[in-house]
């Protein structure tokens, strides 16, 4: 067995390591994401983001322009070798879940803060559209998602939302009308 | 229409589960799995291998172009030489169904690797390191044990399946981690196949020199040297690891049959003839 | 100039439209930025150089796209839409279209 766990060291502890270090440095920032995501979307709460093509509580509204929030997001090194493992026998892989659902509300929530900033009180017929980006030098694994949200800045009739404020988290949410 | 916002569940799009509890299933089941894939197909192999006809094997993998990497190398004294040794000692095994042909190709490392169909291929290395006739007539008598088991036939079978195995690990550490299981997996079984070829070449080099003296010399060098780089060679364990092991089989073995240890040697032609040069 | 991803421009009249007008831009990443997105690779996260080349990328698109709707005399490009492939290892096109307008 001496032969055995030699060429297990010499050749897998780095990597090995590498798997566990990227596991527990990933879980804290994950951790951390998603507690701001939560923040983020509580103070946002009221601001008005529909799949409509309209306004729907009155309709007459003033469009502002498109508005758009983009991230590019990657898997940890350890959620990788799993789901590479998990790629084999098939089935769900929860590992890629909690990536994707950070990117799209991230995204989300900066397509609002861009919105606010333009001094708009909504956006409607919000899309998200999710691309895979290519690898580039590197061969393992992909190079991230890009998760890209958009739509249709507005203002309300008689809103007092003149968006010269600086970044739009900070201000505090809009009520519904 | 009135617009109530509120905040979705976020936990119908993933779970909380710590994924770190998915791994030893995972890594276990497919390693596992992997391992027992390789075994069960090396078991097949051997079941199916005795069943071949040898005349079916000559046919198909001699119409293969080998010439591709068997390139002609060393000198054609020393192809004469060792064809014509491999000659006297396969005639002491009258069944012997392959037309055996050899080869030498140009590599340092000193090796002798028998290929289905028959073909021998021996390195320059190990035509260069060779100090006896008698040497060189065990590694040739090793290599024809190879064809009576038809182990370069397991060879190919199991090297076949690992690589398919290894090949659906799509992982790259993954599939480093099953080719080493499918190593470590076989290994007793490939090391069981060099103690009969051992046995088989020393059972003609018997025959054709009335003794076994020499036979040892090719492993007792390579243990030596391996000592040797072992400091500096971090890939000692992994590659050398039997010689010893096949120093005892092979002393034991003759001592069993009353073959004589001591004999002597002869020095092959072409070393002759560059010892004549020098003193010249 | 107005964009929407609407068929119209809320709150305006689409008078006349004059086709669809589009952007494009071909981008690939410089290798400091790989280097550090394969760091961030291993922990996970946001490439937030990945990230800001994109943005900066669809926004020369969308600028493009402009372009050609001015040329075309449009105060409004509707239904706008956004695709982005990679079209080389590395490399990724951002592509913006929708159709130029005028409103009132």
């Amino acid at each position: 067995m001496d032969d055995l766990s030699f060429r297990l060291i010499t050749e897998f502890a780095a990597p090995i390591a590498l798997v566990i270090v990227a596991f527990f440095t990933g879980r804290f920032l994950e951790h951390r994401h998603f507690r701001d995501l939560r923040e983020r979307e509580a103070i946002n709460r009221g601001f008005l983001t529909v799949t409509f093509e309209y306004e729907p509580s009155d309709g007459r509204v003033e469009t502002i322009g498109l508005m758009m929030g983009s991230v590019v997001v990657s898997v940890d090194h350890f959620k990788r070798f799993l789901a590479g493992l998990r790629n084999i026998v098939g089935g769900r892989i929860k590992a890629y879940e909690t990536i994707l659902d950070r990117g799209r509300r991230e995204a989300v929530l900066r397509m609002q803060a861009a919105a606010r900033d333009a001094g708009c009180d909504g956006v409607i017929n919000v899309r998200l559209e999710t691309s895979q980006l290519a690898n580039g030098r590197a061969n393992n694994g992909t190079a991230g998602v890009e998760v890209l949200a958009f739509g249709t800045g507005v203002r309300l009739p008689g809103s007092a939302n003149r968006g010269t404020g600086p970044a739009g988290l900070t201000r505090p949410a809009v009520p519904a009308p | 229409m009135k617009h109530e916002p509120r905040i979705p569940d976020e936990l119908a799009n993933y779970d909380r589960d710590n994924p770190v509890r998915d791994l030893p299933v995972l890594l276990l089941g497919i390693a596992g799995a992997a391992a027992a894939v390789i075994v069960i197909g090396a078991l097949a192999i051997d079941l199916l291998v005795p069943h071949v006809p040898a005349s079916w094997e000559i046919n198909v993998f001699n119409r293969l172009p080998i010439d591709g990497f068997a390139t002609e190398a060393g000198t054609k004294r020393q192809l004469n030489t060792a064809a014509l040794l491999m000659q006297r000692v396969g005639a002491h095994w009258p069944d012997n169904p392959y037309p055996v042909a050899l080869r030498i190709i140009d590599d340092e490392a000193p090796n002798a690797i028998a290929l289905p169909g028959g073909m021998v291929l021996l390195t320059t290395g190990l035509l260069e390191q060779v100090e006896s006739e008698n040497e060189l007539a065990f590694v040739l008598g090793h290599e024809l044990g190879h064809f009576r088991n038809r182990d370069h036939l397991r060879g190919l079978g199991r090297g076949v399946v690992t690589m398919l195995v290894v090949g659906a690990l799509t992982d790259g550490l993954l599939a480093d981690v099953g080719g080493v299981l499918g190593d470590v997996a076989l290994r007793s079984y490939s090391r069981e196949q060099e103690h009969a070829a051992d046995a088989f070449g020393l059972e003609l080099m018997y025959a054709e020199y009335g003794h076994v003296s020499g036979a040892d010399a090719f492993f007792a060098r390579q243990h030596e040297k391996s000592i040797k780089d072992r400091a500096n060679d971090a890939a000692y364990f992994s590659t050398h690891p039997l010689e010893n092991d096949r120093i005892t089989a092979l002393s034991q073995l003759a001592e069993r049959n009353h073959w004589p240890q001591k004999g002597r040697l002869v020095v092959p032609d072409w070393k002759a003839e560059l010892a004549r040069d020098d003193e010249s | 100039m107005l964009l929407s991803n609407i068929e119209e421009v809320p709150g305006k009249r689409i008078v006349e439209f004059y086709g669809i007008v589009t952007g494009s831009t071909v981008r690939a990443k410089n290798v400091g930025r790989d280097i550090m997105a394969g760091l961030k690779n291993i922990v996970g996260g946001e490439l937030k150089g990945y990230t800001e080349l994109l943005e900066e990328s669809r926004k020369q698109a969308i600028e493009r796209m402009v372009t050609q709707a001015e040329s075309v005399g449009a105060n409004a490009v509707v239904n706008v839409r956004f695709s982005t492939s990679s079209v080389a290892q590395g490399a990724a096109e951002l592509f913006a279209y929708g159709t130029a307008v005028r409103v009132d």
